[in-house]
């Protein structure tokens, strides 16, 4: 979240709680006018209370949108670097969300590829082996 | 020649699309809400803020995050971005808007 849609955030909400209270003392107010006198026509909420609310939700929205990032990713093997795209969401056609799985360098398949019984263990020994005699 | 699976969707690009969609609506209506409760709305003026801000918030969507083709994002996009989470935000806006407009009053 930038500090933009948290400074967003930060009015919307101070203009709505000010409306809100703002808003509860008028009513206060009218509440005792009809108590001295129950006939007297009571005046509506003044215009800036109004505004106000407006106002706080219309910052709300914007700083709700603001604060949505673009997506990036990291790709996991290989050189590792930071892919920034200008996508806020993702394709849906399977070919180019996997797209972005080799971009990554992403098996989407990780969870059946990588179980016991699909692994070829001995050259995953082999590999094991290597690195023990490397670091050894 | 016709291939079976020439129209393939990503079912989790669908569901972090859709659940990007739901956080933004849930919030923009629940403050909403507020917002009519404050500004004590009744009857069809507290709905037809409901509607209207339901729409904007729509509109900004489908402008900002889709750049006008939601139907990159969604399978069936007036569905999933109009009318699938209507009730759900229907039902909180109503609910912070009574909580708003008992306290105020």
């Amino acid at each position: 979240m930038s500090i933009l849609s948290k400074s967003f955030y930060f009015i919307a909400w101070i203009q709505i709680i000010h409306s809100g209270v703002s808003s509860y003392e008028f009513h206060q107010i009218v509440k005792h006018i009809i108590l001295e006198n129950p006939d007297a026509k009571t005046p509506g909420l003044p215009d800036d209370v109004k505004l106000e609310a407006l106002c706080g939700l219309l910052f709300f929205i914007l700083g709700t949108f603001i604060s949505q990032s673009k997506l990036k990713y990291l790709s996991i093997r290989g050189e590792e670097r930071i892919i920034e795209t200008d996508e806020y969401l993702k394709p849906i056609e399977l070919n180019k969300a996997s797209s972005t799985d080799v971009v990554i360098n992403n098996d989407p398949y990780g969870e059946i590829n990588y179980l016991p019984s699909f692994v070829d263990i001995h050259a995953k020994r082999k590999l094991f082996k290597e690195y023990l005699h490397r670091s050894l | 020649m016709s291939y079976r699976f020439t129209d393939l969707k990503s079912s989790k690009s669908g569901s972090f699309n859709n659940n990007k969609l739901l956080r933004i609506q849930d919030s923009t209506m629940l403050t909403a809400g507020l917002s009519a409760g404050i500004l004590q709305l009744q009857s069809f003026a507290g709905f037809g803020m409901f509607f209207a801000v339901y729409i904007l918030v729509n509109l900004i969507f489908i402008a900002w995050f889709c750049k006008f083709k939601p139907s990159l994002y969604f399978t069936n996009p007036v569905h999933k971005i109009w009318v699938k989470n209507l009730f759900r935000e229907l039902a909180g806006f109503v609910m912070t808007w009574t909580l708003a407009f008992t306290l105020v009053r």
